[in-house]
Protein backbone atom coordinates (compact mmCIF):
# COMPACT_ATOMS: atom_id res chain seq x y z
CA UNK A 1 0.00 0.00 0.00
CA UNK A 2 2.64 2.53 0.99
CA UNK A 3 4.98 1.59 -2.04
CA UNK A 4 1.79 2.01 -4.44
CA UNK A 5 1.17 5.13 -2.74
CA UNK A 6 4.82 6.35 -3.39
CA UNK A 7 4.92 5.31 -7.04
CA UNK A 8 1.50 6.52 -7.63
CA UNK A 9 1.29 9.70 -5.23
CA UNK A 10 2.27 12.29 -7.40
CA UNK A 11 -0.78 12.07 -10.07
CA UNK A 12 0.37 13.61 -13.55
CA UNK A 13 3.90 13.81 -12.83
CA UNK A 14 3.97 10.06 -12.12
CA UNK A 15 4.09 9.76 -16.08
CA UNK A 16 7.55 11.78 -15.88
CA UNK A 17 10.64 9.54 -15.83
CA UNK A 18 12.98 10.08 -12.23
CA UNK A 19 11.90 12.69 -9.78
CA UNK A 20 8.75 14.41 -10.07
CA UNK A 21 10.31 17.24 -7.39
CA UNK A 22 13.02 17.78 -9.87
CA UNK A 23 10.30 17.86 -12.50
CA UNK A 24 8.88 20.59 -10.54
CA UNK A 25 11.98 22.45 -10.34
CA UNK A 26 13.02 22.43 -14.06
CA UNK A 27 9.47 23.93 -15.03
CA UNK A 28 9.77 26.48 -12.17
CA UNK A 29 13.66 27.32 -13.65
CA UNK A 30 12.11 27.39 -17.28
CA UNK A 31 9.34 29.64 -16.30
CA UNK A 32 12.33 31.82 -14.02
CA UNK A 33 14.83 32.15 -17.19
CA UNK A 34 11.95 32.31 -19.65
CA UNK A 35 11.00 35.53 -18.38
CA UNK A 36 14.33 36.76 -17.77
CA UNK A 37 15.28 36.01 -21.67
CA UNK A 38 11.92 37.76 -22.76
CA UNK A 39 12.48 40.86 -20.83
CA UNK A 40 15.85 40.78 -22.13
CA UNK A 41 14.86 40.71 -25.65
CA UNK A 42 12.29 43.21 -24.45
CA UNK A 43 14.67 46.01 -23.18
CA UNK A 44 17.03 45.42 -26.28
CA UNK A 45 13.84 46.97 -28.20
CA UNK A 46 13.74 49.94 -26.29
CA UNK A 47 17.38 50.26 -25.53
CA UNK A 48 19.09 49.25 -29.01
CA UNK A 49 22.13 51.37 -28.94
CA UNK A 50 23.20 50.21 -25.76
CA UNK A 51 22.85 46.83 -25.91
CA UNK A 52 24.70 46.68 -29.52
CA UNK A 53 27.15 48.65 -28.07
CA UNK A 54 27.98 47.09 -24.80
CA UNK A 55 27.25 43.31 -26.08
CA UNK A 56 30.04 43.85 -28.84
CA UNK A 57 32.47 43.50 -25.31
CA UNK A 58 31.23 40.24 -25.09
CA UNK A 59 33.40 36.91 -26.11
CA UNK A 60 31.28 35.42 -28.11
CA UNK A 61 33.47 32.78 -28.74
CA UNK A 62 34.35 32.00 -25.44
CA UNK A 63 30.38 31.39 -24.91
CA UNK A 64 30.93 29.12 -27.70
CA UNK A 65 33.17 27.12 -26.12
CA UNK A 66 31.33 27.32 -22.73
CA UNK A 67 28.42 25.93 -24.38
CA UNK A 68 30.38 23.12 -25.90
CA UNK A 69 31.81 22.55 -22.39
CA UNK A 70 28.34 22.31 -20.36
CA UNK A 71 26.91 20.01 -23.37
CA UNK A 72 29.77 17.70 -22.80
CA UNK A 73 29.06 17.67 -19.58
CA UNK A 74 26.07 17.02 -20.30
CA UNK A 75 26.68 13.58 -22.07
CA UNK A 76 29.11 12.56 -19.53
CA UNK A 77 25.95 12.77 -16.90
CA UNK A 78 23.87 10.74 -18.92
CA UNK A 79 26.59 8.32 -18.89
CA UNK A 80 27.02 7.94 -15.12
CA UNK A 81 23.03 7.14 -15.42
CA UNK A 82 23.59 4.49 -17.62
CA UNK A 83 26.40 3.44 -15.91
CA UNK A 84 24.42 3.16 -12.19
CA UNK A 85 21.51 1.45 -14.25
CA UNK A 86 24.10 -1.02 -15.87
CA UNK A 87 24.98 -1.97 -11.97
CA UNK A 88 28.48 0.42 -12.76
CA UNK A 89 29.17 1.68 -9.42
CA UNK A 90 32.52 2.86 -10.09
CA UNK A 91 31.64 3.65 -14.01
CA UNK A 92 29.40 5.70 -12.73
CA UNK A 93 31.77 7.56 -10.05
CA UNK A 94 34.28 8.46 -12.82
CA UNK A 95 31.41 9.88 -15.37
CA UNK A 96 30.17 11.95 -12.97
CA UNK A 97 33.52 13.03 -11.84
CA UNK A 98 34.22 14.00 -14.95
CA UNK A 99 30.86 15.97 -15.80
CA UNK A 100 31.45 18.37 -12.32
CA UNK A 101 35.13 18.47 -13.30
CA UNK A 102 33.35 20.53 -17.00
CA UNK A 103 31.28 22.08 -14.84
CA UNK A 104 34.36 23.73 -13.31
CA UNK A 105 36.27 24.07 -16.68
CA UNK A 106 32.55 26.01 -17.30
CA UNK A 107 33.55 28.16 -14.46
CA UNK A 108 37.43 29.09 -15.08
CA UNK A 109 36.20 29.94 -18.62
CA UNK A 110 33.43 32.37 -17.03
CA UNK A 111 35.68 33.49 -14.70
CA UNK A 112 38.26 34.71 -17.13
CA UNK A 113 35.74 36.49 -18.86
CA UNK A 114 34.19 38.29 -16.06
CA UNK A 115 38.02 38.98 -14.90
CA UNK A 116 38.16 40.31 -18.70
CA UNK A 117 35.20 42.62 -18.27
CA UNK A 118 36.06 43.79 -14.86
CA UNK A 119 39.86 45.01 -16.10
CA UNK A 120 38.07 46.99 -18.78
CA UNK A 121 35.53 48.53 -16.06
CA UNK A 122 32.37 46.99 -17.56
CA UNK A 123 30.29 46.09 -14.12
CA UNK A 124 26.86 45.72 -12.82
CA UNK A 125 26.39 49.30 -13.06
CA UNK A 126 27.69 49.86 -16.20
CA UNK A 127 24.10 49.84 -18.26
CA UNK A 128 21.20 47.65 -18.63
CA UNK A 129 23.04 45.68 -21.16
CA UNK A 130 25.44 44.96 -18.10
CA UNK A 131 23.02 44.51 -15.46
CA UNK A 132 21.06 41.98 -17.34
CA UNK A 133 24.33 40.15 -18.38
CA UNK A 134 25.45 39.56 -14.74
CA UNK A 135 22.45 38.71 -13.34
CA UNK A 136 21.46 35.93 -15.93
CA UNK A 137 24.91 34.54 -16.33
CA UNK A 138 25.63 34.63 -12.65
CA UNK A 139 22.60 33.22 -11.71
CA UNK A 140 23.16 30.79 -14.22
CA UNK A 141 26.55 30.23 -12.61
CA UNK A 142 24.96 29.97 -9.48
CA UNK A 143 23.01 26.80 -10.56
CA UNK A 144 26.70 25.47 -11.89
CA UNK A 145 27.69 25.93 -8.96
CA UNK A 146 25.04 24.14 -6.74
CA UNK A 147 24.88 21.56 -9.39
CA UNK A 148 28.57 20.15 -9.14
CA UNK A 149 27.95 19.94 -5.63
CA UNK A 150 24.68 17.94 -6.39
CA UNK A 151 26.76 15.48 -8.60
CA UNK A 152 29.18 15.00 -5.84
CA UNK A 153 27.00 14.00 -3.59
CA UNK A 154 25.06 11.36 -5.66
CA UNK A 155 28.22 10.25 -6.63
CA UNK A 156 28.77 9.38 -2.89
CA UNK A 157 25.05 8.41 -2.02
CA UNK A 158 25.08 6.70 -5.23
CA UNK A 159 21.84 4.78 -5.81
CA UNK A 160 20.19 4.53 -9.13
CA UNK A 161 17.03 7.33 -8.25
CA UNK A 162 19.40 9.97 -6.62
CA UNK A 163 22.13 9.53 -9.54
CA UNK A 164 18.66 9.96 -11.91
CA UNK A 165 17.62 13.24 -9.73
CA UNK A 166 20.79 14.55 -9.73
CA UNK A 167 21.88 14.46 -13.57
CA UNK A 168 18.12 15.36 -14.17
CA UNK A 169 19.50 19.01 -12.47
CA UNK A 170 22.48 18.99 -14.49
CA UNK A 171 20.46 18.77 -17.58
CA UNK A 172 18.46 21.50 -16.53
CA UNK A 173 21.74 23.69 -15.73
CA UNK A 174 22.51 22.54 -19.67
CA UNK A 175 18.98 23.58 -20.80
CA UNK A 176 19.37 27.08 -19.78
CA UNK A 177 22.10 27.72 -21.10
CA UNK A 178 21.06 26.75 -24.29
CA UNK A 179 18.88 29.49 -24.55
CA UNK A 180 21.01 31.69 -22.82
CA UNK A 181 23.93 31.90 -25.14
CA UNK A 182 22.43 32.71 -28.19
CA UNK A 183 20.07 35.33 -27.01
CA UNK A 184 22.94 37.28 -24.80
CA UNK A 185 25.97 36.81 -26.75
CA UNK A 186 24.99 36.08 -30.45
CA UNK A 187 21.46 38.03 -30.84
CA UNK A 188 22.51 41.44 -32.41
CA UNK B 1 16.85 -3.75 -15.33
CA UNK B 2 13.53 -1.93 -15.63
CA UNK B 3 15.87 1.47 -15.05
CA UNK B 4 18.03 0.41 -17.68
CA UNK B 5 15.85 -0.49 -20.54
CA UNK B 6 14.07 2.96 -19.88
CA UNK B 7 17.24 4.82 -20.97
CA UNK B 8 18.59 6.16 -23.88
CA UNK B 9 21.50 4.09 -25.39
CA UNK B 10 24.69 4.69 -25.53
CA UNK B 11 24.42 5.14 -29.33
CA UNK B 12 21.73 7.48 -28.91
CA UNK B 13 23.42 9.77 -26.45
CA UNK B 14 26.46 9.90 -28.69
CA UNK B 15 24.04 10.68 -31.42
CA UNK B 16 22.27 13.39 -29.65
CA UNK B 17 25.73 15.15 -28.05
CA UNK B 18 26.92 14.86 -31.83
CA UNK B 19 24.30 17.20 -32.95
CA UNK B 20 24.12 19.43 -30.14
CA UNK B 21 28.13 20.09 -31.13
CA UNK B 22 27.17 20.65 -34.96
CA UNK B 23 24.43 22.44 -33.78
CA UNK B 24 26.67 24.72 -31.40
CA UNK B 25 28.86 25.32 -34.24
CA UNK B 26 26.35 26.09 -36.55
CA UNK B 27 25.43 28.88 -34.33
CA UNK B 28 28.90 30.29 -34.26
CA UNK B 29 29.49 30.17 -37.68
CA UNK B 30 25.57 31.95 -38.04
CA UNK B 31 26.63 34.32 -35.13
CA UNK B 32 29.65 35.48 -36.81
CA UNK B 33 31.23 36.24 -33.56
CA UNK B 34 34.23 38.12 -35.91
CA UNK B 35 32.25 40.75 -36.77
CA UNK B 36 31.51 42.97 -33.11
CA UNK B 37 30.08 45.71 -35.20
CA UNK B 38 27.44 44.16 -37.39
CA UNK B 39 23.82 43.51 -36.93
CA UNK B 40 22.47 40.03 -37.77
CA UNK B 41 19.53 39.94 -40.02
CA UNK B 42 16.72 38.01 -39.35
CA UNK B 43 16.72 35.25 -41.10
CA UNK B 44 20.61 34.75 -39.06
CA UNK B 45 18.43 35.27 -35.96
CA UNK B 46 15.83 32.64 -36.92
CA UNK B 47 18.68 30.43 -37.77
CA UNK B 48 20.34 31.06 -34.22
CA UNK B 49 16.87 30.23 -32.56
CA UNK B 50 15.66 26.94 -34.51
CA UNK B 51 19.31 25.68 -33.47
CA UNK B 52 18.89 26.56 -30.17
CA UNK B 53 15.58 24.87 -30.19
CA UNK B 54 16.48 21.50 -31.45
CA UNK B 55 19.67 21.77 -28.67
CA UNK B 56 17.08 22.51 -25.75
CA UNK B 57 14.90 19.81 -27.40
CA UNK B 58 17.32 17.30 -27.93
CA UNK B 59 18.36 17.70 -24.32
CA UNK B 60 14.55 17.58 -22.86
CA UNK B 61 14.25 14.35 -25.25
CA UNK B 62 17.50 12.14 -25.03
CA UNK B 63 19.16 13.28 -21.72
CA UNK B 64 16.29 14.09 -19.54
CA UNK B 65 14.73 10.81 -21.18
CA UNK B 66 11.05 12.92 -22.05
CA UNK B 67 10.96 10.49 -25.19
CA UNK B 68 9.94 7.67 -22.35
CA UNK B 69 6.78 10.08 -21.06
CA UNK B 70 3.48 10.32 -21.80
CA UNK B 71 2.41 12.56 -25.23
CA UNK B 72 0.91 15.29 -23.20
CA UNK B 73 4.18 15.95 -21.28
CA UNK B 74 6.07 15.66 -24.35
CA UNK B 75 3.70 18.44 -25.96
CA UNK B 76 3.91 20.53 -23.22
CA UNK B 77 7.51 20.95 -22.63
CA UNK B 78 8.07 21.56 -26.57
CA UNK B 79 5.16 24.12 -26.27
CA UNK B 80 6.42 25.65 -23.57
CA UNK B 81 9.72 25.81 -25.37
CA UNK B 82 8.44 26.99 -28.30
CA UNK B 83 6.67 29.74 -26.59
CA UNK B 84 9.77 31.07 -25.22
CA UNK B 85 11.59 31.24 -28.12
CA UNK B 86 9.08 33.09 -30.06
CA UNK B 87 8.79 35.37 -27.78
CA UNK B 88 12.51 36.08 -27.97
CA UNK B 89 12.02 35.70 -31.50
CA UNK B 90 9.15 38.44 -31.79
CA UNK B 91 11.00 40.69 -29.71
CA UNK B 92 13.92 40.21 -32.32
CA UNK B 93 11.71 40.63 -35.59
CA UNK B 94 10.29 43.74 -33.69
CA UNK B 95 13.60 45.04 -33.36
CA UNK B 96 14.66 44.93 -36.93
CA UNK B 97 11.41 46.35 -37.71
CA UNK B 98 11.77 49.36 -36.12
CA UNK B 99 15.72 49.62 -37.43
CA UNK B 100 16.45 48.88 -33.80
Amino acid sequence: MSDDAEEHGWGVLDSLPGNPLMWVLIISEMLVFGTFFVSFSAARILRPAIFFESQSHLDRVAGGVNTMILLTSGLAAAQALRARGEGRIGACRIWLSAAAALGLGFLGVKFVEYADHAAHGYSIDTDIFFTLFYLMTGFHALHVVLGMAILTIVGWKCSFANVETGTAFWHMVDLIWILLYPIVYLIR
Amino acid sequence: MDDLAALPSRRNLYGCWGILMAMTTLSLWVGDPAADHRRLSLTAITALLAAASVKASQVLWVFLNLRSSTLTWKITFLAFLATIVVLVWGCAAIGVWLGR
